[in-house]
């Protein structure tokens, strides 16, 4: 289990655990070349970059995200690309033979992985939590400023909080009172968020919940007052034990929630604002067409995101839902 | 050993073969019911407990997370409201807290360790189920690499359940099983007493019906219902009683039929005795009447001395006498005729000098009363005829003697017609008319009975027995036909008769013992001759007499055995074909007789050699073959006794060609022919075969081989023919015996 904490010794026990479960855990040794698809940009070609991509597991979401890497690259930069996708297990190996220009790493364990190995190559963490990668990042560099001096960089999946607090005031325009959940790791950036709720003409009530609370007793008080409740994504055992109790407390006393997964949603939020695995696919093509040369490393937003509602909960609360064609068009004109 | 019980009857069979069954059936479906009622109200009852406590465990993870005792009682009393709910127990592991809510009885000390296979248990009437309640954390992380975490224990719930309630079902549901067993039983037991009466109603009712009938009442029905078999032995008594009341019916009438029969036959008698009396009574009036006479004129006659006077004394009682005389006759005839028919003689006679006798018998009596009598024989009626010539004058004369008798004036005529004529056969047609006072018709029917007149008049007037039309009319039926008045009041009588006489166109030279004897080789021998048909018993005796044998006749085989048992006979002539007992069997019958038994020769028609090996075999020395060669059967009889004696063709043969004539041959063909015809044409079939047996016998005897092959062939065919076709076969031998037979020809 990872268990990212900001403590010494949660950190180490939980690094514990995480080496644990990767020893353990069995994975399919799949050697799969996909073709080696060269895509001539130009007729003027004159350089050939060869990119390792380190999947966490062989499963389909992690394939399905590089293939669409893959197809969304345009080669701007009259590159010729050679792809190798690997599972984390054979990282080391697989970087010997093929001898990758880039690595991208997919998931949480890939990029610990890499990162653990700190490899000379650039590399691209994708599909991983912006409290996930600063924690890596702390872990094996010291910390991010010094990641991305190592040519570390990452594309979060979290979106901005902005894009919540605008998506459940363009839902629920009413709302006076907006409640607001963080974790350990985004306790500090507590402040930000109540002045970004309060941009949107709203109360903000915010709420901390920390490793050993009781989450019923503190969440209860926060949810029984808000209009709209919007839990921030924050450490993975925090999100787990407070979501229950989130939803079940929303259900009693009728406010609806804005998630930041699609799971989330359909455990019985209204709305989510999320980024979908196409999302991470395009953002991440795009930064290796304009960014990976010469680029240092860096965290970078989601610059593209998802809107889903869950029309069981909308019908069960009375609200009217637009198309989500609309709201996605008002949250990018914005 | 005889078993005394008392047989049980159908209905209780039935009963008992249907009701065990069922009742038994009805029994395992109780205990079943019961038992299965049993297991599912108690599945029942874990199932509600174990939902209850699962459910609770989920629903309190909420209150027992938050600590909220209040909702937990909440919780708690919903489930109370299940019946069968006493009680609940809460643990908080966080708080160690217990919530007991109900009237638990579970105690502390038990809780512990009870429930750790996770099923139910059961302590003093009441069962736990028990249930952890943990946080079961929902997924909401979209790439979650790691997975769910374990759930955190947060607690228990233990729920009680009382049984009183499973009890109290239980105990209903016995009593529903023991009311449905109980039906059932009664439904098999009422289903049994159908099914009984439905097999065992019919058959007492048949019983019952056949009981009636055996007591009489045989218009009793037995009622066709209840199943097939039973319908159908119905239907057949029902028969049956029909059968046997129509049986009844018509016994009962034949009884009737019969029982009038005999009272008239009764009245009948008792007219006769009452018409024999009188006439006893009037006979002997009228014989004593001139029996006086005759007496007193005689004792008249010794004393008068005039003569005049005993002339006329001795005119009165010769006419006395003669009156006694003709009565006496008259009796005595129509005593012949009752007894036995009379038998009618063959003689040729002239017919015009026949009748001119008889005219003139009665002229002298007719002109006594001046009466004009007339006789005229038509030109057609043959002169030369053959028949019983005293008999038919006998007939002409009693009618003409009547005539004049009641005629006072005018005259008696006598006429003679030919009817028809067949072959050599002559029906005449007779008729005597007077121009007399005349008959009353109610009165013509009585004059044919015998002792009976018109009136009793008549009698004291006329005299006479009354039996005279009586006894014409019994000679005309002998003669083949018969006697009819007309009369009327006043103007006169015609009686006519009519008669069948043989036309003779040349008288034959031969009378029956006119034939011409041979050699008197087989005198003083003792012949029994075995033969069934009359005209070959007349022909071989003949023949036999002829050479000087003594004749004994058998008309069968029986009496063939008995004669040669009986008397002494020197050899045994044997038919093979007769009935009773047939030729060969009389002769196997003979020969073992003790005593010496006389040789037999054995004659036959069949040519076949087996027919003459079974004579043989049974003992006879011969066998000859019909027609009958004279020489032969003479040479083969003086063989037999080892008589060296020895005829020769020429020592007297043609005798067999003498013996019998050949209108006698054919008069008894024709007999035979006569009666198959007659038979024919009644449709009786009693004798037919018998009939053409004697025919073939005939043929056969005579040697006319065409003939017999066409008796032969009707013989064969005559079954399947119908009627008009055997009489055209019939008629066909019939020429064929005129066109063979002529007189010279056999």
């Amino acid at each position: 289990m990872l268990d990212w904490d900001s403590s010494e010794m949660s950190f180490k026990a939980s690094l514990s655990k995480l080496q644990c479960v990767i020893k353990t855990q069995v994975l399919v040794v799949a050697l799969f070349i996909c073709s080696v698809p060269t895509v001539i940009a130009e007729s003027n070609v004159s350089k050939e970059s060869r990119v390792l991509f380190v999947i966490s597991k062989q499963a389909k979401i992690y394939t399905d995200l590089t293939a669409l890497v893959q197809r969304n690259l345009h080669g701007q930069t009259g590159t010729i690309y050679q792809f190798v996708t690997d599972v984390e297990k054979n990282f080391v190996t697989r970087n010997l033979n093929f001898k990758p220009d880039f690595i991208v790493t997919v998931g949480a364990m890939a990029s610990e992985t890499v990162m653990k190995s700190k490899p000379q190559q650039p590399v691209l963490a994708v599909l991983i939590t912006d409290s996930a990668f600063n924690l890596l990042s702390k872990k094996y560099y010291g910390s991010n400023m010094q990641a991305y001096a190592a040519n570390v960089s990452a594309i979060c999946l979290d979106q901005p909080f902005q894009r919540s607090i605008r998506l459940a005031k363009l839902i629920l325009p009413e709302a006076k009172i907006a409640g607001v959940m963080t974790g350990p790791s985004s306790k500090k950036r507590e402040d930000d968020f109540a002045q970004y709720v309060t941009d949107a003409n709203m109360v903000p009530k915010m709420i901390n919940i920390g490793l050993e609370d009781n989450p019923i007793h503190l969440l209860e008080p926060i949810i029984k007052r808000s209009d709209v409740f919007i839990p921030v994504p924050d450490n993975r055992r925090v999100n787990i034990a407070t979501a229950k109790w989130i939803l079940q407390l929303s259900y009693r006393y009728k406010v609806p929630v804005i998630a930041y997964s699609k799971t989330y949603l359909d455990a019985g939020a209204l709305a989510a604002i999320y980024s979908s695995v196409e999302n991470v696919a395009q953002q991440t093509a795009e930064f290796i067409d304009n960014e990976f040369l010469g680029d240092t490393g860096g965290s970078h937003t989601a610059a593209y995101f998802s809107i889903s509602f869950n029309s069981s909960v909308a019908s069960n609360l009375n609200i009217d839902l637009k198309s989500e064609q609309f709201y996605r068009a008002v949250l990018e004109a914005d | 050993m005889r078993d005394n019980r008392k047989p049980a009857s159908i209905h209780a069979r039935l009963l008992l073969t249907t009701l065990i069954p069922l009742t038994l059936l009805s029994l395992v479906l109780g205990w079943y019911i019961i038992t299965s009622q049993r297991t599912v109200l108690l599945n029942n009852l874990q199932d509600t407990g174990r939902v209850a406590v699962h459910q609770m465990a989920s629903n309190a993870e909420f209150a027992l997370f938050s600590g909220n005792q209040a909702m937990l009682e909440t919780l708690g009393y919903s489930v109370l409201d299940i019946p069968s709910v006493s009680g609940i127990i809460f643990h908080n592991e966080l708080d160690k807290s217990t919530v007991r809510i109900g009237d638990v009885k579970l105690s502390t000390q038990l809780i512990s360790g009870s429930f750790d296979s996770g099923l139910p248990f059961f302590i003093d009437h009441h069962w736990y189920f028990f249930a952890p309640i943990t946080i079961n954390d929902i997924p909401i992380m979209d790439y979650d690499e790691v997975g769910q975490p374990e759930a955190e224990s947060l607690g228990w719930v233990i729920i009680e359940l009382t049984d009183k309630i499973l009890l109290q079902e239980q105990r209903e549901a016995i009593f529903g099983a023991l009311i449905v067993t109980t039906m059932s039983l009664l439904i098999a037991a009422w289903l049994s007493m159908r099914i009984g009466r439905s097999i065992s109603r019919p058959v007492e009712s048949l019983t019952e019906t056949v009981e009636l009938m055996e007591a009489g009442g045989l218009d009793s029905l037995a009622a066709e219902n209840g199943p097939m078999e039973i319908r159908k032995l119905a239907y057949g008594i029902n028969q049956l009683a029909t059968s046997v009341r129509e049986s009844n019916v018509h016994m009962q009438s034949e009884i009737a039929r019969a029982t009038v029969q005999l009272q008239i036959t009764l009245i009948e008698l008792e007219e006769a005795m009452e018409a024999q009396d009188q006439f006893l009574a009037r006979m002997s009036h009228e014989l004593r009447t001139p029996l006086t006479a005759v007496i007193g004129f005689s004792k008249l006659l010794a004393t008068e001395e005039d003569p005049a006077k005993r002339q006329e004394h001795l005119r009165i009682i010769d006419s006395s006498s003669t009156m006694l005389l003709t009565m006496i006759d008259d009796i005595l005839e129509f005593s012949k005729a009752h007894l036995g028919g009379f038998t009618l003689e063959k003689i040729n006679f002239d017919m015009d000098q026949w009748f001119t006798d008889l005219v003139a018998i009665h002229r002298p009596r007719a002109d006594e009363k001046n009466l004009s009598l007339t006789c005229n024989i038509a030109d057609d009626v043959p002169r030369q005829l053959s028949g019983d010539p005293v008999r038919l004058a006998q007939i002409f004369s009693n009618l003409v003697s009547n005539a004049i008798k009641f005629t006072d004036s005018g005259f008696v005529s006598v006429d003679i017609k030919r009817q028809t004529s067949d072959g050599d056969h002559v029906v005449l047609d007779c008729a005597v008319t007077d121009s007399g006072k005349g008959i009353a018709a109610d009165k013509i029917a009585l004059l044919f009975d015998p002792f009976a007149q018109e009136d009793t008049s008549i009698n004291r007037r006329f005299g006479g027995t009354g039996l005279g039309l009586s006894i014409c009319k019994r000679l005309a039926q002998t003669m083949g036909g018969d006697v009819k008045i007309e009369s009327e009041i006043g103007k006169g009588t015609v009686v006519s008769f009519t008669c069948r006489l043989f036309e003779v166109n040349t008288l034959s030279p031969l009378e029956d013992d006119q034939a011409v004897l041979a050699e008197q080789v087989l005198a003083g021998l003792s012949i029994l001759l075995a033969e069934d048909n009359p005209f070959n018993q007349k022909l071989i005796v003949k023949l036999l007499r002829g050479y000087g044998a003594d004749c004994l006749v058998a008309n069968n085989g029986l009496e063939a055995i008995e004669i040669a048992g009986d008397l002494h006979v020197d050899v045994v002539l044997m038919d093979i074909h007769m009935p009773v007992v047939d030729g060969v069997t009389a002769c196997e019958t003979i020969m073992q007789q003790s005593g010496e038994s006389p040789p037999i020769i054995g004659l036959t028609a069949d040519i076949t050699p087996m027919e003459q090996q079974r004579m043989l075999t049974a003992g006879a020395v011969s066998v000859q073959s019909k027609p009958v060669d004279e020489v032969s059967l003479v040479n083969s009889i003086l063989s037999s006794l080892n008589d060296m004696n020895e005829i020769s063709p020429n020592s007297g043969g043609g005798l067999l060609a003498s013996v019998i004539p050949v209108e006698e041959l054919k008069e008894a063909l024709y007999e035979n022919l006569d009666k198959l015809d007659l038979q024919l044409r009644s449709g009786e079939n009693s004798s037919q075969r018998q009939i053409i047996h004697d025919l073939m016998g005939l043929c056969g005897l005579y040697g006319m081989t065409e003939l017999r092959e066409q008796v032969l062939e009707f013989r064969a065919a005559y079954g399947a023919l119908d009627t008009e076709e055997n009489i055209k076969k019939v008629q066909r031998i019939r020429e064929h015996v005129e066109g063979y037979l002529v007189p010279d020809s056999c």
